[in-house]
């Protein structure tokens, strides 16, 4: 299976007549642009935005961002989901980089966050870096709006729509660069064999909509399964509506996982890379053991000597990474974790949930709870007003010992969590945490 | 922990959960296995009859772990 | 030129040795013993006066002790207050730390000393000032005076204090998120860690997996029947509407809902706000968290002795320690008041 992606750089993105790509300048038709994104009229009021590195901007309440990609084939970017089911992974993908696309709603919850394109939370996320083509809109039917927990259905399809359609400008031009990617065959090299553990948010047995989609399936009752890692490369999977913005890993994050590129990376030189084993957080305690278990025995039989497991989100996963790690060292599969921190906004509290020192070898994203003070913006896309309105967990109406996280001047104080991937746990974070 | 605080003043606490990796690492004492995160108390898909039952047996068996003497952390299945 | 204040016990300030331990607190203007020595390695700082005391006056006599030196510091303008190094000194090291302690929280000045790993003085003071490792006896002065020296000159300068083992000080035990070169980033730090764990060589962890200790196991109840219980939980269930505001995560506040007259929890007249979990069986059906039917039920056959007429609630979603610890401790004299012999503590 051999996956060719034609990377197009991105220098700025402008709103002009016809959606086109010259000299690094990505030009959108914003009515093209609308109907592509929204084409059940299920949002309303939709309009579109750019935000740049370094700009004074901030942008909230985000609630998906994915990377533009789009195949000369007629397949769909997301197979299954913003197209037919068909295979991916292999063929020529064309990928317009540095830029990635955001949708923003109206209202704050559970899952949604924030982004600065300058000042002190720009330094958290790799979306201050990236030229963002932003679309705000509205729910038709409000009903979910003020929930604390909500599907974000059309926003989250919508923003793969855009990011599809955005793409598809490119198709037949010749990009900046082709990179392949192909586990080549390194059968007699002695190379230790290596998996990356993936996990997805698979939470809401109950109620479909919410967690993540693979090949447009809701993966909530999913048993762990093992895919190429072209897959991911190729949109087969994107992410859900549940995870805190933090820690969240966006569709964005699985279509170009550092993680997973430094694994490719090495493949064939230091190790073989096996694949990646896509797997649960569980909402009861069955469903971690069977994912543990799962994990491991199909490690086993994939003859892995080392295996990479990316946390998503805290609390109850912290025992799937827990137990799925645990039962791949017995079996000797040597693992090193990633995972994001919650020492407590005093930096006083127990890290994580379900603490062992069998995991002994374990890579931290950085606190998901440390306080930050951060400037006002001269531009908001979105609405600063949802964060004292709305149902956030990074943020606050008032709080007795730092005041409300909006002040009249504009100016915030929010936790770390608030920003969207701050501590996500696939490839970008360039922080850790220390004891003072 | 709430649990490990109350349990400080010699109160005994059953801490009826779903994760107990989490009450055990918390050092929790008298730990009782629920039914699940969103559903501690009863199986949300039997029937309500059944369900009335299982939060009857599960109240009843937190008290029987509540009477138990037990020499350290221990987990009990509902 | 900043200021700086030093302390120093008898010894280290030439009184005497043990024959001054008793002497009590004294004043001196410049710089006197090791404080010479550090004069000469500040840099944007003036060792101004070095207060000296008997080791064994501050143990036996601390709080006369601390109220001499109040006395003389009241009229002082300074900016940072240094003390020892200790080395392996038990009574020294433990008056460098209390006196720290004493400046930073009277003054707010940061207070900075130096000891042993062993020195018993570490673990006493190290969350209430900087102790930066030193050795452990005098000979180490001219290893540890510098290091001092390079430490202060930071607080000095207004440079930014690193973590505790890049500084070399005993971690006050305050975790908090350092920010690494962009090339840094999880995916080559996870690679770099998984080869070295594959070959067998030594590696460092980065998030620490430490259990904490359990607390005293409880004694059991003698008989339910005749026990008086409360029910506790984290699963965020609360009045439709969430009077109390508890948050959807990291709480601070929990409700207390009167179940007087109750028999049972009914549907729309509850909801559960916790962040983590799937709505839609609490909404549905209150009793999957707070199952109040079957405890009266219990009650009324004699098998629970008597249920306590008010439920908490809060949301244990990434609750912060303390605030759990808090929300315990107001819950507690509730309980006590009306001799609460256990606690059934529902959790999502």
């Amino acid at each position: 299976m051999k996956l060719r992606v034609g990377e197009f750089q991105v220098k700025d993105v402008v709103f002009g007549e016809e959606t086109s790509f010259h000299d690094g300048i990505l030009t959108v038709n914003e009515q093209e642009a609308i109907a592509a994104l929204n084409p059940d009229g299920k949002l309303k009021d939709v309009k579109l935005h750019v935000a740049r590195p370094g700009e004074s901007v901030r942008i909230l309440p985000i609630n998906a961002i994915a990377a533009p990609r789009a195949r000369a084939d007629g397949r769909a970017t997301f197979p299954g989901y913003t197209g037919k089911m068909a295979s991916c992974g292999e063929g020529d993908l064309y990928a317009l980089e540095g830029m990635a696309v955001i949708s923003v709603g109206t209202h704050g919850g559970w899952m949604e966050g924030m982004l600065d394109m300058s000042g002190p939370a720009a330094d958290l996320t790799e979306f201050a870096h990236t030229i963002n083509l932003c679309f705000t809109a509205a729910n038709v039917d409000p009903s979910e709006d003020d929930n604390s927990q909500k599907t974000n259905w059309d926003y989250r399809l919508g923003c793969c729509l855009l990011a599809e359609y955005v793409a598809k400008t490119v198709i037949h031009q010749e990009p900046d660069l082709w990179r392949e990617y192909e586990l080549t065959d390194t059968t007699g090299m002695g190379l230790p064999r290596v998996v990356m553990v993936l996990e997805m948010s698979t939470f809401y047995e109950n109620s479909v909509g919410y967690d993540d989609v693979f090949y447009g399936v809701d993966v909530r009752c999913i048993v762990p399964t093992f895919v190429h890692p072209n897959e991911l490369l190729d949109g087969a999977l994107c992410s859900s509506s549940l995870v805190c913005a933090g820690v969240h890993s966006y569709t964005y994050n699985y279509q170009k996982s550092l993680v997973l590129k430094k694994l490719y990376e090495k493949h064939g030189k230091t190790l073989d890379f096996v694949g990646v084993i896509l797997t649960n957080i569980g909402p009861n305690i069955d469903n971690k053991v069977r994912a543990a278990i799962r994990v491991a025995t199909m490690a086993q039989m994939l003859k892995c000597d080392g295996a990479v497991y990316c946390q998503l989100g805290s609390g109850t996963s912290d025992v799937d990474f827990q137990k799925t790690i645990v039962a791949l060292e017995e079996r000797g599969i040597k693992c090193v974790g990633i995972n994001p921190e919650f020492p407590g906004r005093d930096g006083t509290t127990s890290l994580k949930t379900a603490l062992d020192p069998r995991l002994d070898a374990v890579v931290s994203t950085g606190s998901a709870c440390e306080v930050i003070e951060l400037p006002a913006m001269e531009r908001v896309i979105g609405d600063l007003q949802s964060i004292p309105r709305d149902k956030w967990p990074g943020c606050w109406a008032d709080d007795p010992i730092y005041g409300p996280s909006l002040r009249a001047d504009g100016t915030l104080i929010v936790d770390t969590d608030h920003i969207v991937a701050s501590t996500e746990s696939t490839g970008w974070a360039h922080k850790t945490c220390q004891y003072f | 922990m709430m649990v490990r605080e109350i349990e400080k003043t010699g109160i005994p606490v059953v801490h009826v959960v779903s994760m107990t990796p989490i009450s055990l690492s918390g050092g929790v004492n008298r730990i009782l296995t629920s039914y699940g995160i969103p559903n501690p108390m009863s199986d949300p898909y039997a029937t309500p009859q059944v369900q009335e039952r299982q939060r009857y047996e599960i109240m009843e068996k937190a008290l029987e772990v509540l009477c138990t003497d037990i020499q350290e952390q221990t987990v009990f299945d509902h | 030129m900043k200021k700086v204040i030093m302390y120093l016990n008898q010894f280290f300030g030439q009184i005497g040795g043990e024959d001054q331990a008793d002497c009590a607190p004294q004043l001196h203007e410049g710089a006197l013993g090791p404080a010479q020595g550090l004069q000469g390695l500040l840099k944007g700082g003036e060792i101004t006066h070095t207060i000296i005391c008997g080791d064994n006056y501050m143990a036996v006599h601390t709080q006369r002790a601390l109220d001499a030196i109040a006395q003389m510091l009241d009229s002082l303008e300074f900016d940072l207050f240094l003390a020892g190094p200790a080395f392996l000194a038990g009574r020294y090291g433990s008056a460098c730390g209390e006196v720290c302690k004493f400046v930073q929280e009277r003054y707010k000045v940061s207070a900075v000393t130096s000891m042993n790993r062993d020195n018993p003085g570490v673990d006493m003071f190290r969350q209430d000032c900087y102790i930066l490792e030193g050795g452990s006896n005098a000979a180490a002065m001219r290893k540890d005076l510098p290091k001092m020296a390079a430490f202060a000159n930071k607080i000095l300068n207004g440079e930014p204090l690193k973590w505790a083992q890049a500084e070399g000080y005993f971690s006050r035990g305050i975790r908090r998120q350092v920010l690494l070169p962009e090339e840094e980033n999880v995916a080559e730090r996870a690679y770099e860690m998984l080869m070295k764990k594959l070959k067998g060589q030594p590696f460092v962890s980065e998030t620490p997996m430490d259990v904490p200790e359990p607390v005293p196991i409880a004694k059991p109840l003698e008989d339910a029947g005749k026990a008086r219980i409360a029910f506790i939980s984290t699963a965020g269930l609360v009045p439709m509407g969430n009077p109390d505001r508890i948050q959807t995560a990291a709480a601070t506040r929990f409700g207390r809902y009167s179940l007087e007259g109750r028999e049972s929890l009914k549907a729309g007249e509850w909801e559960t706000v916790h962040g983590g979990y799937d709505h839609s069986y609490g909404n549905a059906d209150p009793q999957i968290i707070m199952p109040l039917d079957a405890l009266r039920k219990l009650e009324r056959e004699g098998k629970l002795g008597y249920l306590h007429p008010y439920f908490y609630s809060t949301v244990g979603n990434l609750t912060n320690q303390l605030n759990a610890e808090r929300m315990a401790h107001e819950i507690i004299p509730y309980l006590q008041e009306d001799h609460i012999d256990a606690v059934i503590f529902g959790s999502a």
